[in-house]
C-alpha cells in the first residue's frame, strides 16, 4: 500500500449554455454594493455631515453669522438674571402706567370679598400677583387679589400677610382680560385680599395695587417672596373669592 | 487590485469569459461542497454549486482581482450559501423518512462510490473548519492565501488548521495502517 495523496476527486462539470448566458447576464446587471464603492464615499459623506451639523450648531448659537441667513441671537437682548428669558404673548405693546397708589381700589384691603367672584389661583392669595406674569420690583405687603380673571402681569416681590390696611401696596400691573372684583381684605393668616376691581380695559388689568411703597412690616410678613408669577392664570381655573 | 482581462470581461457580461470560468472552477466547486454536508437531502453539492455561482455572478462588480483569485471569491460565496442552506435545513427540521414513504426506494450508486472514496471518508471524520482546510489546500490545490479568502479566516488559522487535521489523520490512519504502509498525508497538493 503507497502513499495515498488527499486529492480528491473533482468530478467533470459541464458548463451548459443556458446557465452561462444566465451567469452573463447576471454579471450585467451587477453593480457594486454600497460597500464595494469604497468605504472613501461613506467618509466623506459622514466628513460633510459632521461639518453641517457643527456650522449649523455655530449659527444656531449666534458664534458665526452666515451669509443668506437670518443673524440669530445678535441683537437679542440678554434677559437679566432675574428677568423672563421671553416676553409673553400676551403682553400689550403700549403700556400703560402703573398706578401706584396706596389708596387704590385694588388695594384696600378694608372691603369685604365679594361672593362668588372668581380667584385666580391658590398661590396669588400668598403672594398677590403671583399668578400675575411679569416680573416685579416692589414689595406689596398686600394682597392683591385681582380678579381680573386672566393674565395678569404681577410684579414681583411681594411680602404677603401684611395685616396693616393700606400697607403697601402689590405691584400690579396685570393684564386682566376679566372683569375681576378682587377685594381685599387685612390679611388673614397672610391673605390679604386686595380689592381690585380689574379694570376693564382690555388688555391691563386693574392697576391693582401700585407699587409698593408703603413701609412693610417686617414681623408681618411671611417672606413670601412672590417673584416672578409665571403663571398664567386663566378664568375659572382659580378658586371662587370667598365672601 | 486589478482586474484581469477575464475578470474584466466576465464583469461585462461576455458568456465566453463565464464560460471559462466555470469550466475552471465548477468541478472544484463541487467536489468540495460534497465535503459540506448541508443536512438537506435535496439540496446537493451541485445545487449549491448553482446557487453560489449565481450568487457570486449577481455581486461580481465587488470583486476584484486575478482570475486565480475569482476561486477564493467563488468558494467563499458557495461556502455562505452553503452554511444557509444548513441553517435553513435545521430550522426547518423534516424528516428525509417522510419523502421515503411516497417513494419507493431506490439504490444509490453514488453511495457505493462514496464508500470507497477514502478521502472523503476520511475528511468527514475531521471538525469543519480543519476538513475545509485540509480540503481546500490538500484536496483541491488551493494555496494559503486562496484558502483563507474562501473560507474567511486569516492564513495563519488555515495553516493550523490544516496542521491539525493532517495530524489527527495521521494518528487515525496509524491504527488501521499496516506497518510499513506509510500515509502520506498532506504532499502533493500542499504549496504552502
Amino acid at each position: 500500500m503507497g502513499a495515498r495523496p488527499l486529492g480528491l476527486r473533482v468530478p467533470e462539470v459541464a458548463s451548459p449554455d443556458h446557465l452561462v448566458e444566465q451567469l452573463a447576464l447576471t454579471a450585467r446587471q451587477s453593480r457594486p454594493s454600497i460597500v464595494g464603492r469604497g468605504r472613501l464615499g461613506m467618509a466623506l459623506a459622514a466628513g460633510a455631515t459632521v461639518l453641517l451639523l457643527s456650522v449649523g450648531g455655530a449659527w444656531a448659537s449666534g458664534a458665526v453669522d452666515l451669509p443668506g441667513l437670518p443673524d440669530v441671537g445678535g441683537h437679542t437682548p440678554q434677559p437679566g438674571p432675574g428677568e423672563p428669558a421671553t416676553t409673553p404673548a400676551t403682553t400689550p405693546a403700549t403700556p400703560t402706567p402703573t398706578a401706584v397708589a396706596p389708596s387704590a381700589p385694588g388695594a384696600d384691603p378694608q372691603q369685604p370679598r365679594q361672593p362668588g367672584k372668581p380667584r385666580e389661583s391658590g398661590k396669588r392669595q400668598q403672594g398677590g400677583d403671583k399668578g400675575d406674569r411679569g416680573r416685579g420690583t416692589g414689595r406689596s405687603n398686600g394682597q392683591d387679589q385681582r380678579q381680573d380673571g386672566g393674565q395678569g402681569q404681577g410684579q414681583g416681590q411681594e411680602r404677603g400677610q401684611d395685616r396693616a390696611p393700606n400697607r403697601g401696596q402689590g405691584q400690579g400691573q396685570g393684564q386682566g382680560q376679566g372683569q375681576g372684583q378682587g377685594q381685599g381684605r387685612p390679611g388673614e393668616n397672610g391673605r390679604p385680599e386686595a380689592p381690585g376691581r380689574s379694570d376693564q380695559a382690555p388688555g391691563r388689568s386693574g392697576d391693582s395695587p401700585g407699587r409698593g411703597a408703603g413701609p412693610s412690616d417686617p414681623s408681618d410678613d411671611a417672606g413670601k417672596k412672590g417673584g416672578r408669577g409665571d403663571t398664567t392664570a386663566s378664568p375659572g381655573k382659580g378658586p371662587r373669592s370667598r365672601g | 487590485m486589478v482586474d484581469d482581462g477575464l475578470v474584466a470581461a466576465a464583469k461585462n457580461g461576455d458568456a465566453q469569459a463565464w464560460r471559462t470560468l466555470h469550466q475552471a472552477h465548477a468541478g472544484r466547486l463541487v467536489a468540495w461542497l460534497a465535503l459540506r454536508p448541508t443536512g438537506d437531502t435535496v439540496a446537493s453539492p451541485e445545487d449549491v454549486a448553482a446557487e453560489a455561482w449565481l450568487v457570486a455572478a449577481s455581486k461580481i462588480a465587488d470583486f476584484h482581482g486575478s482570475s486565480s483569485d475569482f476561486a477564493g471569491y467563488l468558494f467563499g460565496v458557495a461556502r455562505k450559501v452553503s452554511a444557509s442552506s444548513r441553517r435553513r435545513s435545521v430550522r426547518r427540521g423534516t424528516d428525509p423518512g417522510d419523502a421515503e414513504q411516497h417513494l419507493a426506494p431506490e439504490p444509490d450508486p453514488t453511495l457505493v462510490v462514496d464508500a470507497h472514496d477514502w478521502v472523503r471518508d476520511a475528511l468527514a471524520s475531521l471538525p469543519p473548519r480543519e476538513r475545509d482546510a485540509v480540503g481546500l489546500v490538500d484536496g483541491l490545490g488551493f494555496d494559503t492565501a486562496e484558502a483563507a479568502r474562501a473560507l474567511g479566516i486569516s492564513a495563519v488559522a488555515v495553516r493550523v488548521a490544516r496542521h491539525r487535521g493532517l495530524r489527527r489523520l495521521r494518528s487515525r490512519h496509524a491504527v488501521d495502517a499496516a506497518p510499513g504502509a506509510g500515509l502520506e498525508l498532506g504532499r502533493g497538493a500542499s504549496t504552502d
